[in-house]
């Protein structure tokens, strides 16, 4: 086969060429088969280099290019838009990476410049090979669906529909608002939370293009990015949506009256079987819960709820119902879950009384919470030391590695609440504080003027002496150990992926991060995607963030989501792979191994068959056929021994 | 009074850093997030001259002769409760016997309690392969604090009493090899 | 049942009435636990503290005399942390363990520590013999007895069977029994043994702290699992009484005891007369007969 191929290598500023000898690769590659030209230069990537490329396709009718640079994640789209506008198919574009493979893991120069110069071999000779392909456009259906009705959920749903577009938003609680519904007051600013949320809750439920699915969850996603398939399970609320006016006659009535741990108060308050979560819930509609209810549970109950409900909405005959819906883009958004701080016997939680978390502590500061918003230990007294303790199952090997990135604020904001609102001190125990956000540090000195004690040092242990509450830490900027008596501990708890996380991540075939949060496209360059198209992420089921961070990413993903529909359509990959049938045997080996569900069973032909809309092109189908019958475009067989000859070659 | 002590970069000894990360329990200080919940955790921090986050800090600076003569090595109750909570998965406890070691081995505090009590426990399994409690005590406090042992009597004669002091020694059989073997492990340095 | 045996040098002085426990109970259970032949001392603190290496021969030394592939069961927590550490030790430390295998063998001693299960005797109870068992030998139910179950550091830190914080195996083991069990947060607490000569203040605030949540929750005895939580929480309840102007008096005694009682065996032949603090009050509450 003759080919005409040019080889670009990249010194990519010093980033290679510090290590790498990128004019001996140029040179070494102009020796090979149909190399014709190889050059190498500063940036490849800028647009003098990409004008280079174009120049030589020209000049010298090139037919295949290699470029010899950095890692195809970032650039290998923009060296195949090179390659097509100056006429030449994208796919016939190999890239080799000497940066990621070979300088920035080396400094012996000779032996990264030799590892180099095998990759650039083993992309020349694959590229022979290359076929031009076409990338297929697939119409997108108008419709998103959103997963997770907390502020990030809303924030994307609604930058949606008032674009015009239908959303659909599943969540799985009775009530949209996720955490931020519980707190009281939000920092920097301090602005009440249901003051800034509550707006916006109503304005999901007016809003003619959402449709809201409330105690519901998805089930299963089938389809492919703009045409997703989407089955809801609805779970039965036992309350007739269009009927109940939300006047909580049914809740003063229940039998089960402030018998059940309510979840909206962190289990610091009471509230019946039938219930309306909280004052502003969306939709302000009462549901019955089936674990608690004593005639669902057990079949016997007088039932007051259904005399007490004048509107007769009451309807213990309603079933779960599965929704099949069409949407053309996923926003996952289901948010976290708080650290449990009881699996860390230390700390005390579980063991005394007055040792409560973080978001315990929001309900009590909460004016609408258990205690009227009065700051109260358990016996109805006021605190008068109270000590706030940092990374409580954060930045711990133990635990959780990784930095829930709020908890320095909301532990400042809590001290200043508990100053607000008592005349208690107040002891911090963290171990660096970081206030990055845009006015987080003022707040930090605002409330240090208020007189809080902040200690460095973790706190190790909480424990009862002498019958006080206790606290044990090192003072590490003095360097002594310190007992603390306190009245009232507050455990500033991690954020945790959901604990369905797990499935959700493989009901919609995304992945996750070693942490447990959905893992995103590109940490820096593109936190709203996923590896599975047309699927988005936002808010704290990607990572921990605060209220701002997921409002930006909220519309950043209904941006991303946006842009395909107002196009119409959008261009999904090429690579795929295919079944030839005449050598499929049927044994549907395969069938059980692709995780997007893209291969079928023709039962007639009795062959594998694969949806290529579907199909993500892994490959995972064609390395397990054991008759050979799969090939997967762009990467066959040929392509791969032809590539790993040419690395392994000597000289 | 003496002022703030001030460090002398020349004073400082990067390769004790590097020795004591060598050995055990050393491996992993340079990730030590100096978050002092292993001082917190501790039950005898509150009376060392530096806490074990401190003692880290030290180390990684450089600050031998300080580390070496500090009384917080011999403190350790060796109960681990720091390495169990340290986030960064450091062994604490496994580097207190380290400094104890490199302390000993070097000279430094001889003249605390600490290695006199670890030295003549060691020296009497050296000669009879087992320890006799009631002899060990004794041997002890009669090198440390001679005028203890009045103190010591009341407890001794409980003990006695109920039978919970043997006076017949203890020892192994083939104390021969056994010290043979002892002497040349010691020669082996750390 | 036959288990190779390591009982440590206290349980040869000051806790003969672990001793005596013991094999009153293994009697009953008709296990047999057979010494190590010429056992040495484990080192406990000590070795460590002034060379690791020294250390590690003493706990190796005893290793290998059992055969390979075989079990050592230790009695008191400190030994058994020290015995159990070798191997841990030895896989973190590689060239360690070749260094002290060349010296072992130029004495002609071979045989693989790391081929030895080291196991503490309450996890045999637990693990082998089996609550099932050791419940059908109850003849007289500890159940007017509210117990703290105190395990100490070295049963479970920095290795061990059970939880490094909470372990719940001595609970289980005294439930079994038929005894009520206090819930009890400094379970693993140190006792404070390794500074008690050299730093006794410290020594005894730490006891004081278990003794003091002991006594909050209302346990009428601790039940230890090693000679050295025991002679410390028993011997020096006194001082510690002293010390902070407390009044505590809380009998201390070993799981076995414990078993032995509700075994219906005579306290006699489990040593309980041998508790510093009065241990006989106990046996009114135990049943007559059954
Ligand atoms: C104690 C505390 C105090 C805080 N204070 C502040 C503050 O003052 N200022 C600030 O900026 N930030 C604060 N934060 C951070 C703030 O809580 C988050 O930034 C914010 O709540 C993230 O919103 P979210 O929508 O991503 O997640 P969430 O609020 O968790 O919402 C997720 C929603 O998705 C639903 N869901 C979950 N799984 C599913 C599923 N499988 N199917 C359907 N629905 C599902 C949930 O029910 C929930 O309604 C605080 C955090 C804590 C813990
Ligand atoms: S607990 Fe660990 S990380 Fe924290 S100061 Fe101690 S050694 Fe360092
Ligand atoms: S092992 Fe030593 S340093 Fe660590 S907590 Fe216990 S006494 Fe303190």
């Amino acid at each position: 086969m003759a080919e005409n191929i040019g080889v670009y290598v990249c010194h990519c500023g010093s980033n290679i060429a510090a290590v790498v000898d990128c004019e001996k690769i140029a040179q070494a590659a102009s020796e090979w088969d149909n190399v014709v030209i190889a050059r190498d230069y500063k940036y490849m990537c800028s647009d003098p280099g990409q004008n280079l490329i174009k120049k030589d396709i020209e000049e010298y009718g090139l037919t295949r290019v290699v470029v010899a640079s950095c890692s195809p994640r970032m650039h290998e789209p923009t060296f195949r838009k090179t390659l097509e506008e100056a006429g030449l198919n994208g796919y016939l574009l190999e890239m080799a990476n000497i940066r990621e493979h070979c300088s920035w893991v080396s400094k012996d120069k000779e032996a990264a410049t030799e590892k180099a110069i095998a990759l650039t071999r083993g992309a020349v000779r694959r590229v022979v090979l290359h076929q031009p392909i076409k990338e297929r456009e697939v119409p997108v259906n108008k419709a998103t669906l959103v997963v997770g009705g907390g502020i990030a959920g809303i924030q994307a749903a609604l930058q949606i529909a008032n674009a015009g577009y239908p959303v659909y938003l599943v969540e799985k609680k009775p009530s949209i608002g996720g955490h931020m519904a519980q707190f009281d007051k939000t920092f920097p600013t301090l602005d009440c939370a249901a003051c800034i949320l509550t707006p916006k809750m109503v304005d999901v439920d007016r809003n003619q293009n959402i449709k809201l699915f409330t105690c519901s969850e998805v089930v299963e996603v089938d389809g492919y990015v703009g045409n997703f398939k989407v089955k809801v399970r609805k779970k039965p609320r036992y309350v007739d949506e269009e009927a109940c006016t939300g006047c909580g006659d049914c809740e003063s009535a229940c039998v089960m009256k402030n018998r059940i741990p309510s979840e909206f108060e962190v289990g610091l308050g009471k509230r019946s079987a039938v219930y309306i979560p909280f004052p502003q819930a969306v939709p302000l509609k009462a549901a019955v819960d089936e674990e608690n209810c004593l005639y669902l549970k057990k079949g016997k109950c007088k039932q007051s709820c259904v005399d007490a409900c004048q509107r007769e909405a009451i309807d213990f005959e309603q079933r779960e119902e599965i929704v099949e819906l069409e949407v053309g883009a996923i926003i996952l958004a289901t948010g976290f879950e708080i650290f449990d701080p009881s699996v860390g016997p230390q700390w005390g939680y579980g063991i005394y009384d007055n040792v409560i978390t973080g978001l315990q502590f929001e309900r009590i500061t909460n004016a609408s919470g258990p205690t009227g918003g009065k700051v109260l230990l358990k016996d109805g007294s006021e605190p008068k030391k109270v000590a706030i303790l940092h990374c409580i199952g954060s930045r711990d090997e133990n635990y959780n590695k990784y930095c829930s990135r709020v908890c320095c604020m909301s532990s400042v904001k809590f001290a200043h609440l508990v100053k607000e609102k008592t005349d208690a001190e107040v002891y911090e125990f963290y171990i660096d504080m970081r206030t990055f956000g845009k006015q987080y540090e003022e707040f930090y000195n605002r409330v240090q003027e208020e007189g809080v004690h902040f200690i460095r040092g973790k706190g190790a242990e909480v424990t009862e002496i002498g019958g006080e509450l206790t606290v044990r830490a090192e003072d590490s900027l003095l360097g002594v150990y310190r007992e603390i008596p306190v009245d009232l501990v507050i455990l500033n708890t991690a954020l945790v992926p959901c604990s369905d996380s797990e499935k959700v991540s493989q009901i919609f075939g995304v992945s996750r991060a070693e942490s447990g949060f959905f893992l995103e496209s590109h940490i820096k360059l593109d936190p709203i995607s996923t590896t599975n198209q047309g699927i988005y992420l936002a808010g704290c089921c990607q990572s921990p963030k605060d209220i701002p961070d997921t409002v930006a990413q909220g519309s950043a993903a209904a941006a991303g989501a946006l842009a395909a529909i107002a196009t119409g359509k959008v261009t999904t990959s090429p690579i795929s792979a295919s079944v030839n049938e005449d050598i499929c045997s049927g044994c549907k080996t395969c069938l059980n191994m692709c995780a997007y569900k893209a291969i079928t069973f023709d039962e007639n032909k009795k062959v594998a068959e694969i949806n290529e809309a579907v199909c993500k092109g892994c490959g995972t189908c064609a390395a397990t056929c054991p008759s050979g019958a799969i090939t997967n475009s762009h990467f066959t067989t040929e392509q791969i021994f032809a590539q790993i000859e040419g690395v392994c070659e000597n000289g | 009074m003496e002022g703030m002590p001030v460090i002398k970069e020349r004073n400082l000894h990067p390769q004790f850093y590097r020795r004591v990360k060598m050995l055990p329990g050393g491996e992993k200080i340079e990730a030590c997030i100096q978050c002092g919940t292993c001082s917190g955790s501790c039950p005898s921090s509150h009376t060392m001259d530096y806490t074990p986050r401190k003692l880290i800090a030290m180390i990684r600076a450089g600050m031998e002769e300080e580390v070496l003569k500090s009384k917080a090595i011999w403190m350790c109750a060796s109960c681990y409760s720091c390495k169990a909570r340290c986030p960064r998965g450091i062994a604490i406890t496994d580097l207190m016997y380290t400094l104890k070691n490199i302390a000993m081995a070097s000279g430094c505090g001889h003249k605390l309690a600490g290695p006199v009590f670890y030295g003549t426990f060691n020296r009497m399994v050296e000669k009879e392969g087992r320890i006799n409690e009631g002899k060990f005590i004794v041997t002890f406090t009669l090198k440390t604090d001679p005028f203890k042992i009045i103190g010591m009597a009341p407890l001794g004669m409980k003990m006695l009493a109920k039978r919970r002091l043997p006076l017949k020694a203890t020892a192994i059989k083939n104390k021969e090899e056994f010290r043979k073997i002892l002497a040349r492990i010691r020669e082996a340095g750390i | 049942m036959n288990f190779n045996y390591y009982p440590g040098c206290s349980l040869h002085g000051a806790a003969a009435d672990y001793r005596m426990s013991i094999n009153a109970i293994c009697r009953r259970l008709k296990m047999d636990l057979t010494e190590i032949e010429d056992w040495n001392c484990c080192g406990a603190t000590a070795a460590s503290s002034e060379n690791y290496k020294m250390a590690l021969v003493l706990a190796a030394l005893n290793l290998v005399k059992c055969e390979n592939e075989s079990e050592l069961v230790v009695a008191c927590n400190a030994c058994y942390q020290r015995l159990l550490n070798v191997n841990s030790k030895f896989k973190k430390y590689p060239a360690i363990k070749e260094e002290i295998t060349a010296v072992l063998a130029e004495f002609g001693i071979s045989g693989d520590p790391e081929k030895i299960k080291v196991r503490h005797l309450l996890e045999i109870f637990l693990e082998e013999v089996g609550l099932e068992k050791i419940k059908s030998n109850i003849v007289k139910p500890l159940s007017e007895l509210r117990l703290i179950p105190y395990y100490g550091c070295m049963l479970v830190r920095p290795e061990g069977f059970d939880d490094p914080e909470q372990p719940t195996a001595l609970d289980e083991l005294l439930t079994a029994l038929g005894a009520q069990v206090l819930p009890f947060y400094r379970k693993t607490r140190c006792c404070g043994n390794a500074v008690m000569s050299t730093n006794e203040k410290t020594a005894l605030k730490m006891i004081k702290e278990i003794l003091e949540e002991a006594h909050f929750r209302g346990g009428q005895a601790i039940v230890v699992t090693c000679p050295v939580c025991q002679l410390n929480l028993d011997a020096y309840q006194d001082k510690v009484n002293k010390e902070f102007g407390t009044s505590y008096n809380i009998p201390v005694l070993y799981f076995t005891q414990a078993m032995g009682l509700a075994f219906g065996i005579g306290p006699n032949k489990l040593g309980f007369d041998r508790g510093i603090v009065p241990r006989e009050d106990l046996l009114k509450l135990i049943p007559k007969i059954e």
